[in-house]
This record gives C-alpha cells, sequence and structure tokens, in this order.
C-alpha cells in the first residue's frame, strides 16, 4: 500500500509490517499504526512514520549502539499488552530529537519504544531507572568537528 | 479540576473501574493507592508531561539537514566509559 511521509515523499510499504500501538505513542493518542521506514543509506537511523498522518513520524535508533547497558524495565502487564510473554521478541529503540546542529542530537531514554518482533504490537513506556534522561547526548563533544555549524 | 477532601483511608472513584484512596498522610507528603483497569497506565504526572514534551519536539524536529546527518555516521556513537 502507498503512503506519504512527510520526510521522504510517497513511500510503497507493506501492510503487513504495519506496527500497532494500542495507546499511540504519549502525546499522540490517535495515531496507532506505524511503520519503520530506511531513511538513510547505512545508518542506524530510522524512521518511525505514522501511516495515517504524512506530516507525524519519530527518527529511533537502537539504544545499545550508543549505552550498551541499556536496559528498559517493562512490568508483566506492559508485557502482556504486546501479546507476548517472551522478552527475546522484543526490540526496544528510542525516539531522536535532532536540532539544529545534528550532532547535539538527544535520545530520549526515559520513554523507549517497545515493539514484539512477532506480533507487531508496540507501546511506549517510561523507563524509571533514575539515571536515564528524556534528553541523553549520543554524541561527545569532541567528536565533533570544529566546524560543525 | 473537581476538588474533593478526603481523610487517609477514604476515597475516590472515577467510572466504573477506577478507585483512588488516601492511604496516609505524612507531613506534606500524601500517599496514594489507585485501582484500575491492568491496561491502564498510571505514572506520575511530571515524567509523563516530560516524556510527552520530548516526544513534541522529536516529531515535530525541523527538516533535518539530510547531507549533516549522513556525515555522522559513520561516526560511532560512543559510550560512556571505554571498557577494555
Amino acid at each position: 500500500m502507498k503512503i506519504v511521509s512527510g520526510r521522504i515523499g510517497d513511500v510503497e510499504i507493506d501492510p503487513a509490517k504495519i506496527i500497532t500501538f494500542a495507546d499511540g505513542v504519549i502525546g499522540f493518542p490517535d495515531y496507532k499504526r506505524y511503520i519503520e521506514l530506511e531513511f538513510l543509506e547505512n545508518s542506524p537511523l530510522k524512521l518511525l512514520q505514522a501511516v495515517d498522518s504524512s506530516d507525524l513520524g519519530f527518527i529511533m535508533i537502537n539504544p545499545l549502539l550508543f549505552e550498551p547497558d541499556y536496559v528498559a524495565d517493562i512490568t508483566m502487564d506492559e508485557l502482556k499488552s504486546l501479546n507476548t510473554d517472551k522478552p527475546e521478541e522484543l526490540t526496544t529503540m528510542v525516539f531522536i530529537t535532532i536540532p539544529e546542529n545534528p550532532y547535539e542530537m538527544t535520545a530520549n531514554l526515559q520513554g523507549p519504544i517497545i515493539i514484539s518482533t512477532k506480533t507487531r504490537l508496540a507501546r511506549q513506556i517510561v523507563n524509571h531507572n533514575q539515571k536515564y534522561s528524556t534528553k541523553h547526548r549520543i554524541i561527545k563533544t569532541e567528536e565533533q568537528p570544529a566546524n560543525a555549524k | 479540576m473537581l476538588v474533593l477532601t478526603r481523610k487517609p483511608g477514604e476515597s475516590v472513584t472515577i467510572g466504573d473501574d477506577i478507585k483512588i484512596t488516601v492511604i496516609d498522610v505524612k507531613g506534606r507528603q500524601v500517599r496514594i493507592g489507585i485501582e484500575a483497569p491492568r491496561e491502564m497506565t498510571i505514572h506520575r504526572e511530571e515524567i509523563y508531561a516530560k516524556i510527552h514534551e520530548e516526544n513534541l519536539k522529536a516529531a515535530f524536529a525541523k527538516a533535518v539537514n539530510m547531507q549533516k546527518l549522513a556525515a555522522i555516521f559513520p561516526v560511532k556513537p560512543s559510550t560512556e566509559s571505554e571498557k577494555p
């Protein structure tokens, strides 16, 4: 089926790959269907595009790429709501906020997205571990080129 | 906002499925018990609000400069501590 993404234009998608958020993501309860798209070649960044709204999309990344010890504490009830009882079927991703200077991009480690690879159900949860913030800097300052701006 | 005054041990009900009970009060802190259907999520408001706000920023980010983004990878996102 064809959908429109505000960021990358017309895209042909496989409806079987649609990810369903029963409650939407926090703040957007009415949009429940999303699809994961590649939007940058050879990049760990993915676009989570709302199927029913071309303007609504999030850039997301697997937090293990920069926080190898990251654990999203999902409760039994949250697990049940994804129709799975196997934690190994879950993928955790986090939304990224990209400011004017992309080297300053931050990941929301406090509100991870949990996706069941088997049922294609997903939800955004609150990670109660105090050490994680909503604005985690992914790239260390010293790695930025001198003329990043 | 509906404001009610309750003593410890007293409750309010919301609809048929939600009950909120004041457990006890110690100084300026109130302990609240909540009974609600399992599929309903319950959070401290300030945390929920923070995530909501960050989602809004992430969703409506201005058109990202794709070339700048592409230049960042394959710079490897770094970890806090370098493990041997």
